[in-house]
């Protein structure tokens, strides 16, 4: 799994390492690390409605921050919950914007296996880097 | 024992304190109300976090953690900071992100006898008419202007709609409506994350409960009996918040001031999540406007949710709610920022006080207090693991002297969610619960695993720190019988 949950970082709340080999991987694993949050049975959620946005951010790690941002309000908004993710991020003029395409459905009580709801993403320790080729997300979720 | 013993200085059994010059930039000291016990369970990051809220500008006297702390973000969970009106910063994340989730205990005329054969029918039909969970829609249907009226008028939308009672409001903090709430200060997002949620209980540690009162645990029958409170008695207890709505007000604001904090204010600070404004900046008014929105919108919340009760109690027993004497004792909010008025240095002093993770405790003679209970004291309404039990104590006059007026909420968890998880299975935990009295309907086992009892402190430890620190006084303790769990 390219995400891990930490027991040590956080205690009422989702702490989550995620890990990719490219930008566009680490936004599409956080975006499933948030819904496996939600969700136990990830490959339960369905492909059966697609939702695209835009974010933008001066810095990269915001840019993160806003796109799982738009997930948490999806579902609470249109009760949509996703689990693939097409992600585009390009750099203009000093800022990062992020074309997203959102696959999902509607939370079903009865065929997901619903865990806590993630409230919000918070900025506690949230970080967005690159070390040697390789990229690492800490995030914490509050539940 | 941990390192914590190490740092802290001990002034007395459950006050400890860590001296301003501890980490540099720290504005005042520390003080952490706990047993040496319950020290022990504390972990490092509830030290690092509430040194790191002693920073922040204008702040008063000590950074306060109470006895059920445990780490957060920013600010700990237990967290209290009192802020000078003038020189002192507001910050989103002393508040927390569900703004007002707090606790409602409201009374029957039925004894455990009573409710015993219709447990299971009580318990299933609350679980189907207040939706808990992921993604939980509530019952009241509502446009975005009525969902802006709710954020201004909190609680007395409710009566006038017919969602509660004329004394719902007295028995509510600040008579269920923040008046300085202003809609326009809070964002279309956030009224869109909000708009459905109207009537829910959420997850995580949001909970339903049906409670007894055994004899044994009236610890001050005087005042057990003004609140309305007699042996074998059945009770319900609560816990929510403002839902997505508050979560999307915190959000925006944290933006907002992280992009003006050190620009335009000079402020700097030791964590992105404690980002602050000044009080009196027009941001800092600003994001005061939109979390009072947030208060009343989760007073709403409790308060429908109320409604619902008198609903299914009224159903399940074929008896109008007033004859089954359905009335609140008190409504308690955790995450706040509001202004008072303490003594500090033997002069009145008005304050901007965060509590996060931390309730009001007003003691006897305060005017904010409702009438019948001003000569003793504001109810506090704790709610322990969904195992274990609750309490009902009094604030106390000591209470303001030491932590302006405030002290614990909860618990408190000592185990992480995943590592809860790992432990428990849902299903073993389901049927445990069977065994000892407790029927428990919930949205799934995973969820409820990472609820069980051992997951948190032990409420009784809690409660004894608050009572031996003379922050609050024991009434009642509360025993589980039925839980809806999101």
């Amino acid at each position: 799994m390219p995400y891990i949950y930490k027991d040590d970082i956080s205690i009422a709340d989702a702490a989550i390492e995620v890990y990719s080999d490219s930008l566009e991987g680490i936004f599409i694993d956080s975006g499933k690390a948030l819904t496996n949050t939600m969700v136990d049975n990830l490959e339960s959620v369905d492909i059966k409605k697609e939702v695209e946005f835009k974010v933008e951010s001066k810095e990269i790690d915001m840019l993160l921050f806003e796109f799982l941002e738009q997930l948490v309000i999806e579902k609470d908004a249109n009760q949509l919950i996703f689990s693939e993710f097409k992600i585009n991020i390009k750099e203009l003029d000093g800022k990062y914007e992020l074309y997203a395409v959102a696959k999902g459905e509607h939370i079903d009580y009865k065929k997901h296996e619903l865990c806590a709801d993630v409230k919000a993403v918070t900025l506690h320790k949230f970080s967005l880097t690159k070390e040697d080729s390789r990229w690492k997300a800490t995030m914490i979720l509050d539940i | 024992m941990n390192d914590i013993i190490n740092i802290v200085k001990k002034k007395s059994d459950t006050i400890w304190e860590i001296p301003v010059d501890y980490k540099q930039g720290m504005n005042v000291p520390v003080r952490i109300y706990a047993t040496k016990q319950l020290l022990k369970l504390m972990d490092y990051q509830v030290i690092d976090q509430i040194t790191n809220v002693a920073t922040l500008p204008g702040i008063i006297n000590y950074a306060y953690t109470m006895p059920d702390a445990h780490s957060g973000y920013g600010f700990p969970i237990g967290g209290v900071a009192a802020m000078d009106l003038k020189e002192g910063v507001i910050s989103p994340g002393g508040i927390g992100f569900d703004i007002n989730c707090g606790m409602r205990l409201v009374l029957t005329n039925l004894t455990h006898n009573d409710v015993k054969p219709k447990l299971r029918e009580l318990v299933d039909q609350l679980y189907n008419k207040v939706p808990a969970g992921v993604g939980g829609a509530g019952f009241v249907k509502i446009n975005k202007s009525e969902f802006r009226d709710i954020t201004e008028m909190g609680s007395t939308w409710c009566v006038e709609n017919g969602y509660g009672w004329e004394e719902d409001l007295e028995n509510t903090e600040e008579s269920g409506i923040m008046k300085g709430a202003s809609a326009e200060k809070v964002s279309d997002v956030a009224i869109k994350r909000g708009l459905k949620q109207i009537g829910t209980l959420g997850s995580g540690n949001h909970y339903l409960e049906i409670q007894v009162v055994k004899p044994e645990y009236i610890f001050d029958e005087k005042v057990a009996k003004t609140v309305g409170i007699f042996p074998n008695q059945v009770v319900i207890m609560f816990h929510c918040g403002s839902r997505g709505f508050g979560h999307q007000v915190a959000t925006d604001y944290l933006k907002k001031f992280l992009g003006v904090m050190e620009s335009k204010y000079n402020i700097k600070i030791l964590d992105r999540e404690l980002a602050c404004a000044p009080f009196q900046s027009q941001e800092g008014q600003d994001y005061f406007s939109a979390m009072q929105c947030a208060i009343n919108m989760s007073f709403v919340n409790r308060q429908t949710i109320l409604h619902r009760i008198r609903e299914v109690f009224s159903t399940v027993f074929k008896t109008e709610p007033e004859k089954l004497g359905l009335s609140m004792v008190y409504d308690v909010a955790h995450n706040t920022a509001k202004v008072e008025e303490h003594e500090v240095d033997g002069k009145n002093r008005k304050m901007i006080i965060h509590r996060k993770g931390a309730t009001r405790a007003f003691g006897p003679g305060r005017s904010e207090i409702p009438l019948k209970y001003r000569n003793i004291g504001q109810p506090v309404i704790i709610g322990g693991s969904m195992e274990t039990g609750s309490y009902l104590l009094m604030g106390t006059k000591e209470a303001h002297k030491e932590t302006f007026a405030s002290t614990a909420h909860g618990s408190g968890r000592i185990m992480s969610r995943t590592k809860a998880r790992r432990m428990f299975r849902g299903e073993t935990l389901y049927k445990n619960m069977l065994k000892k009295g407790i029927y428990v309907k919930s949205v799934s086992y995973t969820g409820l695993a990472e609820e069980a009892g051992d997951a948190y402190k032990n409420i009784d430890d809690v409660v004894d720190a608050t009572v031996n620190a003379k922050i609050s006084k024991r009434v009642v303790r509360f025993i589980p019988i039925g839980n809806v769990k999101g």
